[in-house]
């Protein structure tokens, strides 16, 4: 009878614990688990957030465990919603790993792209050049406007002259990255300075013929070498006209020049 | 009959003591975790959580205000439980603000690619 008794008022404090602690599990506490489990599965979060899953996993536990104590539906949520908030952090965290990934290997297909279309623009120039019998030189493509395109110890430029200039600023506005060098020569006939200034004209009037056809003269240096630079020596009439010359150095695709 | 009515009643003290233990640990002023909430809603601001997240963001940061009104009420332990949550929802919403960017980008390299290719294309 006395035993009983004191069974019985021990029941009766024991579910009054109950009641004041709560339930064992609750609508957070399974959203939680899920989002746990979520991040676990993903590999790459133990990659890129191996610190929030942790976070995750220890916070879950806490709930789990209060829950099995039938601790307040209050500190059991408490700790499921940080359980859940780190889950869904280390799942963000290996997105932003993931995509990052991703931007690497776009950008290395971008810069394939872009050699490609380069060295595609480079051959297509190289062949447009070549129809206009520019030669390959260790400066680049080089164009030569011979002697017989100019008016004899004149600067200006007759009509074949003009049409070639013409066909070079066409070529110029399609590859809009090149840019050119004009270099006037003489032969060694005559008084130097006066070859000098000669040079000068004729680089200027090329120049001039390009500017006036639409091309920016950003894109265009001159330089005039007088009789300083020959391509064959001046002792006969042929050598002397070969002499006489403008050579136009088109730049790399980047616009650089090389020096002589 | 008194006897047992005593010892009835001594066990139900016992366990409303036991009851109590198990709910309720005496906490301290949460001043670390008012630091650390307020720094993580800071490092969430400058990832532009405020442009990407901006409600889970306001959550974090009524939470630290509420954390606040708490503490000088001496109510620590909810005090402590706020400021937690706030923690953890600025750095998710650092983290989607993060990704957010990171996935803008993926669509701006991607759609400078595909014209690439398009330009490419119209050219061959």
């Amino acid at each position: 009878m006395f035993r009983t008794t004191i069974g019985l008022a021990l029941a009766a404090a024991l579910s009054i614990m109950l009641s004041a602690c709560g339930t064992t599990t609750t609508e957070q506490l399974e959203q939680a688990r899920a989002a746990y489990e979520r991040a676990e599965n993903d590999p790459e979060v133990s990659r890129s957030a191996p610190g929030e899953l942790r976070q995750s996993r220890d916070e879950l536990s806490a709930a789990e465990q209060l829950a099995e104590s039938r601790e307040s539906e209050t500190l059991i949520d408490h700790r499921a919603y940080l359980a859940e908030l780190y889950a869904l952090t280390a799942a963000e965290r290996a997105q932003t790993s993931r995509l990052q990934q991703d931007i690497e290997e776009m950008e290395e297909r971008r810069e394939e792209i872009e050699r490609e279309r380069q060295a595609a623009e480079a051959e297509q120039l190289r062949q447009q050049l070549e129809e206009m019998e520019a030669e390959e030189t260790e400066r680049g493509m080089v164009l030569t406007l011979g002697d017989v395109l100019f008016e004899t110890g004149q600067a200006d430029m007759g009509e074949a002259g003009l049409s070639t200039v013409g066909r070079l600023a066409d070529l110029m506005e399609e590859h809009p990255n090149r840019r050119v060098r004009i270099e006037g020569h003489t032969d060694s006939v005559g008084d130097p300075d006066f070859n000098q200034r000669l040079s000068e004209r004729r680089a200027q009037s090329v120049r001039n013929a390009l500017i006036e056809e639409g091309i920016s003269g950003e894109r265009i240096e001159t330089r005039g070498y007088g009789e300083d630079h020959p391509v064959a020596t001046n002792d006969t009439p042929e050598n002397r006209a070969r002499n006489r010359r403008v050579e136009i150095i088109i730049s790399d695709g980047d616009g650089n020049i090389r020096d002589r | 009959m008194t006897v047992r009515r005593s010892t009835a009643l001594a066990a139900l003290s016992f366990a409303s003591a036991l009851t109590i233990a198990a709910c309720a640990t005496p906490v301290e002023r949460p001043d670390r975790k008012l630091a650390e909430a307020e720094e993580a809603v800071r490092d969430a601001e400058a990832t532009e959580a405020r442009e990407h997240e901006p409600v889970l963001l306001n959550q974090a940061q009524n939470k630290v205000l509420d954390a606040r009104e708490l503490i000088n009420q001496e109510e620590y332990a909810t005090a402590e439980r706020l400021l937690e949550q706030a923690l953890a929802e600025a750095q998710l919403a650092g983290a989607r603000s993060e990704s957010a960017r990171m996935q803008k980008a993926v669509d701006e390299l991607n759609e400078s690619i595909e014209s690439m290719q398009q330009e490419i294309g119209e050219e061959q």
